[in-house]
């Protein structure tokens, strides 16, 4: 193909319903969706303000969650859906490809906070920050292993407030849609409040967010905690209802009802069905309808390499929603050194030197493994 | 401050790097040939680089550098989407239409000027003695800082007793300010808190009676690269654990005494010092009184200068914030502690009342 002509299909690959990004993209011939978000009333269009991007979620229908702690909001998106693809990407070194992507000439310029991806497209996206000067982007990964960046400057969204401490900007650990409501794990930079912010959905633009702090059993010290912030959460069912599932700087894994915690009392009440063990930190965590998959710190054996501490476990469904054996009965799931200390919990030796994971679809997890982006088909564990 | 360093970029008149590329207001132009048919404004960013590809010099992959594209007269323009930062070469395709294709090497943002590297203003709490319950260290930098870091790389706690280095005492979230000029260092608070896995696993990080010293080191540096120019290291000893809750019932107002003199609250032990200043507010009748709090002695007091003098009539002190004493304690409950005791029962004093007088 001639230049120009080369330059002529390029150009024609561009139409309204491709997410705007600005580098290099590799068009997929695969289906085109015209998705329209069903989960914001009343949005505006323009430019949100985004000071940062903590984290990131896809509603079902592929409306973007953004949380912009520094900007004291969240952010609903409704993002063109772009083209179906069914590529998988096997990035070596995605720090690099962000750092090029900044400006910078090499990895360590970039700190990736999240990983996602759209449920009707199967795209992967990255969030990251600069370190030189905290710019936040959100990267889309391309089928040529290529990132650009998503252009979030003229959007059509839907923002609420998130309150923390007066004078404090907000630390969002984890934000996920359950059900009919986005749900945001928040705390500061004094690491002084644990709070869940949750809202409504469809989000009405300027709308309020309803807090609450959680109150949950630690199971390995035996005891009620109401100070320790939510790090990470998963969604799921649980008896039919949304439920949340979420981990702390301990080792538990507590479970709330999505309108629970949407309810907004001073404290709501979680069950802990396990809890990981002593010496172990999670970071991550994902539901998929056969078990919750979390990457864990301490999982493996101490290693000076930091990614070789992270590891992956993949514990039961029925482990997670049973009722026999909960808060202080409930059971611990990892022993030393890589060992399990329960039949439900198997270690995911494909997902080692994971730190990030997030799913793709119910068989494939996305996972920031060694510095890269792999992904992962769940069945062929 | 970045127009200062920037070469071309931010230059009055545009630098010229061959007789079709000029870096002009912070974007790269090339000259298109006149035959080129290409409709004014926005470029898609795939057909853009086609002709004007950008990567950053010594690049390992292919990916480019991200920017937007627009025709401009008979330019085409790539502005990059991020901020330049100094050293900075671009590697430019230029490939334009019926012609043949270039490669520059453009130096695109000189090395920074020297500047005044970063400081530790202050490493908190500071104090001689502080409880083996510790729950944050805060570190107040001059300038802003960068973040990405190993915290334990940086960081360092020595037992003077024994002469080991705790490579475990930091819990690994940075928690930044907005402004990046203050970082909290949280004790990992699994460790803190007695019977949790992790302190069971690996002891607390203190004991009472011991010594101890944090050496903040030069590999600290700010948005600039620039290493600390001071390292800073505080000494202390650990004293017994504080499990108790600060009482505002026992906190003492001191009301001012003169149209410009200041009101103190002194509290019932040291607090977490940013805290205190952003944990009160005082009302007149008409509503908030603008000022200064400023934490004094240690964090075990603090003052308000209202910025316009004091006029004379009754006024309202409110805690609107969180306070925490070093060991993470609230008025309302205990950090860690036996759980029928954690959380006090019952209201709360949070407002004080007070009169000016007429001098």
């Amino acid at each position: 193909m001639s230049l120009p002509l080369l330059v002529l299909a390029l150009w024609a690959c561009g139409d309204d319903t491709t997410t705007p990004t600005d580098s290099a993209t590799t068009a997929d011939s695969g289906t085109t969706t015209s998705a329209v978000s069903t989960s914001l009333a009343d949005p505006v269009q323009g430019d949100p303000g985004l000071q940062s991007v903590h984290m990131a979620s896809f509603a079902p229908d592929g409306t973007l969650a953004v949380a912009d702690g520094a900007g004291q909001q969240l952010v609903a998106i409704d993002l063109a859906a772009g083209d179906v693809t069914d590529y998988r990407p096997d990035i070596d070194d995605i720090y690099q490809l962000i750092a090029e992507a900044f400006g910078d000439s090499s990895g360590p310029e970039a700190n990736i906070r999240d990983i996602t991806a759209h449920p009707i497209t199967g795209r992967i996206y990255v969030i990251a920050e600069r370190l030189a000067t905290g710019e936040p982007a959100l990267f889309q990964v391309n089928d040529d292993d290529t990132v650009s960046v998503v252009d979030l400057s003229d959007v059509t969204y839907s923002a609420v407030s998130l309150e923390t401490s007066p004078g404090a900007s907000s630390l969002v650990m984890a934000l996920e849609w359950s059900g009919d409501h986005l749900i945001a794990a928040v705390t500061d930079a004094n690491w002084t409040t644990n709070q869940v912010a949750s809202v409504a959905v469809p989000v009405v633009h300027g709308d309020a967010t309803t807090v609450t702090s959680t109150k949950t059993y630690h199971r390995t010290h035996n005891r009620w905690e109401t100070v320790a912030p939510v790090v990470s959460m998963g969604t799921y069912s649980q008896d039919g209802e949304p439920a949340v599932v979420g981990t702390y700087t301990c080792t538990p894994v507590v479970r709330f009802l999505a309108g629970d915690l949407a309810v907004g009392d001073d404290k709501t009440v979680g069950a802990t069905p396990f809890d990981f063990g002593g010496g172990k930190q999670v970071m991550d965590l994902v539901v998929t309808d056969e078990g919750l998959y979390a990457s864990i710190e301490g999982m493996l054996p101490y290693s000076s390499d930091p990614w070789e501490n992270w590891g992956v476990v993949r514990v039961d469904m029925d482990r997670l929603t049973q009722a026999d054996e909960i808060d202080e009965d409930a059971q611990q799931m990892l022993g030393a050194g890589g060992t399990m200390a329960h039949d439900d919990a198997s270690r995911v030796t494909a997902l080692d030197g994971s730190y990030r994971i997030a799913l793709v679809d119910d068989t494939h997890i996305v996972a920031l493994q060694h510095a890269g982006l792999h992904v992962i088909d769940l069945t062929e564990e | 401050m970045i127009a200062l360093w920037l070469l071309g970029l931010a230059c009055e008149s545009p630098a010229r790097f061959s007789a079709e590329l000029t870096l002009s207001d912070g974007a790269l132009r090339a000259a298109l040939p006149t035959e080129a048919e290409l409709p004014q404004g926005p470029v898609d960013a795939d057909a853009g680089r086609v002709w004007l590809g950008v990567q950053v010099a010594g690049a390992e992959t292919e990916q480019g550098v991200s920017g937007t594209y627009a025709r401009d007269g008979d330019d085409l323009v790539f502005t990059p989407r991020f901020a330049v930062q100094p050293d900075t070469t671009w590697e430019v395709a230029w490939h334009p239409p019926g012609g043949q294709g270039q490669v520059f090497v453009m130096p695109v943002a000189a090395s920074r000027p020297p500047g005044e590297p970063p400081r530790l203003v202050r490493l908190e709490p500071g104090a001689e003695r502080v409880p083996e319950n510790l729950l944050k260290l805060t570190l107040t930098f001059s300038k802003p800082m960068r973040g990405g870091l190993t915290l334990t790389d940086h960081i360092h706690l020595t037992d003077l007793d024994t002469g080991e280095r705790d490579d475990r005492a930091w819990y690994r979230q940075e928690l930044w300010g907005p402004e990046r000029e203050r970082l909290t260092v949280l004790f990992h608070p699994g460790r803190v808190k007695t019977g949790v896995s992790f302190n069971r696993d690996f002891g607390p990080v203190l004991r009472a009676g011991g010594r101890y010293r944090v050496d903040v080191t030069e590999g600290l540096v700010d948005l600039s690269d620039q290493p600390l120019q001071a390292p800073g290291s505080w000494t202390f000893t650990a004293t017994a654990a504080d499990q108790t809750r600060p009482v505002p019932e026992d906190w003492v107002l001191t009301a001012p005494g003169s149209p410009s003199a200041m009101l103190t609250l002194t509290l019932d032990e040291p607090m977490d010092r940013w805290l205190l200043e952003h944990a009160f507010a005082v009302e007149d009748p008409l509503g908030a009184v603008p000022g200064t709090w400023t934490p004094a002695d240690g964090g075990a007091a603090v003052t308000f200068l209202p910025r316009d003098p004091w006029s004379p009539g009754d006024y309202v002190l409110r805690q609107v914030g969180q306070v925490e004493d070093r060991a993470g304690n609230t008025p309302g409950r205990i950090f860690d502690g036996p759980p029928e005791t954690v959380e006090r029962q019952g209201p709360i004093q949070d407002t004080w009342h007070f009169t000016v007088e007429d001098p």
